[in-house]
């Protein structure tokens, strides 16, 4: 007897519910306190703690202590600057701040009694990134670029360095984009013109195999080099590709969801594929059915997706996904 | 004589640590970037130089099919390795990037040579430690540089610096400007760390090998994918301070396939078909460099580990195995290299 396309579609959804369920219990388990660090036995991970609970969030497998205890961790480790560091020790606030905002503005519920306190940390947040912006030009050169070429010169792609004082990359600015624009650009015009810039840098950005060529994704920001064009990568041509959604007509997106496409599944990690199957989802690609096959089985024994618990977390998001709820696409906000 | 610098490594970090903690440091700054520049070096950062002459191994090594361990093991008295006995040692190769067909990453049968030869030293813990430069998708990495396999198959640990637990350690000998590192715990508390680089040449630097390999010890979850921040305040320079940091205690140099051209990720493949061993790692990378023919005056890291490091003129380094000569090749050079306006970049968008 031949299965049908209907008996193979019922298959695969109970295989990425169960892939799903063990995921999240796995997660679950990494838990400390509403931390989470990245590998285990390691101390809290800003980042690894942002993405863990909203996996978690997405999967609709909600508690509200879990996440009562994470916008505590997050509430309490926030620096003075507004910003995160990568640990809480640390105190030098950087790229980590972008996942930390982006979970602090969407896991709060509705009937937690600190909302004015989360309101505040969260614009202290939004101030920060707009500092943290790389910018080539000192204020004097601000002006003088003003002065020459009107309020157009400075209208040039910038984005977010992963440290202070260093050039903009394609991931924090990815990261930084998705805490400005989920669940919604906040009504703030110095932040919508922070968000237009980084669009502009990532379109500045693209990787193209030479002069003229159409653009075909991003690498970690270094797409033309000492007069060489250098490749794409998936994570980040994914990453990206989800930061760009409201800019959507652009042929940059275009070349990036080939470059998604195109890639060769068989090599690529299960954090790769995850990403493109989160960014494919977001674009209302129906072609992500084979990369959410492929990643249920990278699933380890213990429900992990390896040792990186953010590995896993985006696994999670990327899963459910697959079952209709992206928490990463625009307009769908979860909570 | 002069002290192998790995004896006291864990000790130094941790006091250095220690001392950040109860009061901080200062330290001298030369952010510059210039290879035509070479400021004079403080007593200080003159005081951990190698004294006397160093030996450098240079062994055929045709293929990685070989039996790469049996091909060093005769050498080994000469070379004078530090004894292991009952010591946490990390083994530091260069996992920066994958593309298929780019000799990029260490090769994986040089690491297995590697860990037989501190087995063979008296090793009691064996980690595999690195954080890749560019990529944060470091099973994408493992997987496709076959290194993750050869970790499973010898059942060793695997742990990424770029997501390490960190700690504050003080730059006291201070080259770049940056007053302390954030660096991973493994690392800082590792007895040993032996630097496992491919020879590549580097559009920003002319050559790399086993102290620029010295970058992947920085986390990129502090200083992000690429470590920008090492950029901005002079790769030269950073890789002096991380030397003097770090304090590898030997280096293995994978030049049976190198790299050419515009390396360390877009260049390509060049039959060199051997493998370098010292404990001085400015010796070893000097030797390895003058087997590309490229002029060491040029690459201004290389005559500052000559202040600061080790032996650099041929005349302190003895070579046991093959000579320079024998495996003397010319190298097709980074563009940088006769365009030294294209330097001027380097703090935009070196990666």
């Amino acid at each position: 007897m031949t299965a049908t396309n209907d008996d193979s579609h019922t298959i695969q959804n109970d295989a990425i519910e169960k892939s799903l369920h063990r995921a999240v219990a796995y997660i679950r388990n990494q838990q400390t306190d509403g931390w989470w660090p990245y590998n285990h036995g390691l101390g809290p991970s800003t980042e690894a703690t942002a993405w863990c609970a909203l996996a978690i969030m997405v999967a609709a497998d909600k508690s509200i202590a879990t996440f009562a205890d994470t916008v505590s961790f997050l509430l309490k480790t926030q620096n003075k600057d507004g910003g995160w560091s990568t640990s809480p020790g640390i105190k030098i606030s950087e790229w980590s701040s972008s996942p930390a905002l982006l979970a602090l503005r969407l896991l709060p519920d509705k009937s937690d009694n600190r909302s004015g306190e989360i309101a505040r940390a969260i614009d202290q947040a939004f101030s920060f990134l707009f500092e943290m912006r790389t910018d080539y030009w000192r204020p004097i050169g601000r002006l003088l670029v003003f002065l020459s070429k009107g309020a157009e010169g400075l209208n040039y792609g910038r984005g977010w360095p992963w440290t202070h004082d260093t050039a903009h990359w394609v991931e924090p600015t990815s990261y930084a984009l998705l805490a400005l624009k989920l669940p919604h650009l906040p009504d703030k015009v110095s932040l919508r013109e922070a968000a237009k810039h980084a669009n502009l840098y990532f379109h500045e950005h693209a990787c193209r195999t030479g002069e003229g060529a159409p653009p075909c994704g991003w690498n970690h920001g270094s797409n033309y080099c000492l007069e060489v064009f250098l490749p794409p990568y998936t994570v980040t041509t994914a990453e990206a590709l989800v930061a760009l959604q409201d800019d959507a007509r652009n042929d940059t997106v275009a070349g990036g969801i080939k470059h998604l496409l195109q890639a060769n599944d068989d090599s690529n990690s299960a954090l790769a594929l995850a990403w493109s199957i989160i960014a494919l989802d977001a674009y209302g690609s129906s072609d992500c059915r084979k990369k959410l096959m492929r990643l249920v089985e990278q699933q380890k024994a213990d429900g992990s997706f390896g040792p990186n618990n953010l590995v896993t977390a985006t696994a999670v998001i990327a899963l459910s996904a697959g079952q209709g709820r992206n928490l990463l696409k625009f307009g769908q906000a979860v909570n | 004589m002069h002290k192998h610098p790995n004896i006291h490594r864990r000790q130094f970090l941790k006091a250095a640590a220690a001392a950040l903690t109860l009061g901080g440091c200062v330290g001298q700054a030369n952010s510059s970037n210039d290879p035509a520049v070479l400021a004079p070096a403080t007593e200080a950062q003159l005081a951990w130089r190698k004294k006397g002459q160093s030996t450098v191994g240079l062994i055929k090594c045709e293929s990685y099919e070989e039996n790469i361990f049996k091909q060093i093991k005769p050498y080994l008295a000469a070379l004078a390795l530090p004894n292991l006995t009952g010591k946490t040692v990390v083994l530091k190769p260069n996992m920066v990037e994958w593309h298929p067909g780019k000799p990029i990453t260490t090769n994986p049968a040089v690491i297995k040579a590697a860990v037989e030869l501190v087995d063979y030293l008296g090793a009691k813990e064996i980690i595999i430690g690195e954080g890749p430069g560019h990529m944060r998708d470091t099973e994408f990495l493992l997987n496709n540089s076959g290194i993750g396999k050869m970790v499973n198959t010898l059942g060793l640990r695997f742990v990424d610096l770029n997501l390490d637990d960190l700690e504050k350690v003080p730059n006291p000998d201070n080259f770049s400007g940056i007053n302390y590192f954030y660096l991973p715990k493994t690392i800082v508390h590792a007895d040993a760390v032996v630097s496992l680089p491919k020879l590549k040449t580097h559009h920003w630097v002319g050559a790399t090998c086993s102290m620029k390999n010295m970058f992947g010890t920085v986390p990129g979850r502090r200083y992000g994918w690429p470590k920008n921040i090492l950029h901005n305040h002079g790769i030269p320079n950073c890789i002096i301070d991380l030397v003097h940091l770090v304090k590898p205690a030997f280096a293995l140099v994978d030049a049976i396939v190198a790299m050419e051209g515009d390396g360390p990720i877009n260049g390509t493949a060049k039959d060199t078909g051997y493998l370098a061993l010292g404990t001085d790692l400015a010796a070893v990378d000097a030797t390895c460099i003058r087997t590309m023919n490229i002029p060491l005056e040029q690459l201004s890291y290389i005559r500052r580990a000559g202040q600061v490091i080790g032996n650099i003129d041929p005349a302190h380094i003895t070579v046991i195995g093959s000579s320079v000569t024998a495996l003397a090749q010319d190298f097709i050079k980074p563009i940088t290299l006769t365009r030294h306006e294209l330097l001027a970049e380097s703090t935009k968008s070196a990666s």
